[in-house]
């Protein structure tokens, strides 16, 4: 068999890596290439054009399977987090709790009438006026503060900006990388504050006739 | 200091490439090679299962990229070759811990016969 097939074979496998993320097939295409183009070697020396072809069945079985698990954690953001982006979420988390148990036990308690949440606190609340003047003062920068740091922390790790020069005009580019847990963060801190800040307009600038 | 069982259990690729690097740096070629070798023709690694073990095994910090050539004279410039890191070994030793008690309850259940091979019904 001459070098012709071998040639055509790789360079039919080249073409079929576009099934995988454009990410993985920079990374490691050539290598894979390669690899391929081994084994063929092989595979022809060992068993002749019946080997090629028991190669390529092996091969497009893998290729296609492997494929799919590449794409499928690419896009379900299931890439594994640095310990940067772990650390990053898990402040964004706990920042988020106090809010997130406030909003919740108001809206359970005014939406849907359940004071399950609301009612001991408010009780705790009240029945000291002390207490009730700290906690008016350091409740708006626990909310705020930490779904303000919890948003900016999770934004940073998850954005990607990128200024260059193309033919001297200089291009910015923002790219989202799909770290699930951290876009957690970012949403839920997203819509308190956007509940916090809503409730605080309503409350002091709706128009009452 | 990481605690190597925080990875298990490790997939079959994943351990097969991290046998292959622990007595000498490959390439993945290299790699595939040596563990069908290994397993008589049983495994056999192909290059999406192969690189993209390697991807997150890099990630992870089992395995290094090499600067090092064993042999620049003969071999291709542009082949990457990796080793093992010593994490990797720990994580590859936890797992095979982790196996041999598996087969000790094995046996102990006499699944196995002492020797190891599988017994043929009761």
């Amino acid at each position: 068999m001459d070098g012709r097939i071998l040639c055509v074979s790789e360079r039919v496998y080249r073409a079929l890596l576009v099934v995988y993320p454009k990410e993985f097939r920079d990374a490691y295409g050539p290598q894979m290439v390669q690899a391929f183009g081994d084994l063929c070697r092989e595979s022809v020396e060992r068993g002749g054009s019946t080997g090629l072809i028991a190669l390529w069945i092996r091969t497009l079985v893998n290729l296609a399977s492997t494929a799919v698990v590449e794409r499928v954690r690419r896009h379900a953001g299931i890439e594994r987090l640095s310990a940067k982006d772990r650390k990053m979420a898990g402040v964004g988390f706990v920042a988020l709790s106090t809010p997130l148990f406030f909003v919740a036990a108001s809206l359970l308690k005014y939406g849907l009438g359940v004071g399950l949440l609301f009612d001991p606190l408010d009780r705790a609340l009240m029945s000291d006026p002390e207490r009730l003047r700290v906690f008016n003062l350091v409740s708006p920068v626990v909310f705020l503060g930490g779904l303000g740091l919890a948003l900016l922390l999770n934004v940073y790790a998850v954005l990607r900006f990128n200024l260059s020069r193309e033919d001297g005009t200089i291009v910015s580019t923002v790219r989202v990388e799909m770290k699930l847990a951290n876009i957690v963060v970012v949403v839920v801190s997203s819509l308190l504050l956007g509940t916090l800040v809503g409730y605080f307009f309503l409350e002091n600038f709706a128009y009452r006739p | 200091m990481r605690d190597p069982r925080g990875l298990l259990p490790l997939t079959p690729a994943v351990l097969h490439i991290l046998l292959a690097l622990a007595d000498e740096e490959r390439h993945g070629y290299g790699i595939m090679k040596e563990a069908e070798a290994r397993t008589g023709g049983e495994v056999r690694l192909g290059p999406g299962t192969l690189y993209g073990s390697i991807k997150r095994m890099l990630a992870d910090g089992l395995i290094e990229e090499s600067e090092e050539r064993p042999d620049p004279e003969l071999d291709d410039q542009r082949r990457r070759y990796y080793r093992i890191t010593d994490f990797g070994r720990r994580v590859a030793g936890a797992e095979a811990e982790r196996l041999l008690a598996l087969i000790d309850a094995a046996r102990a259940k006499k699944l196995l016969r002492a020797g190891g091979a599988l017994s043929e019904g009761a």
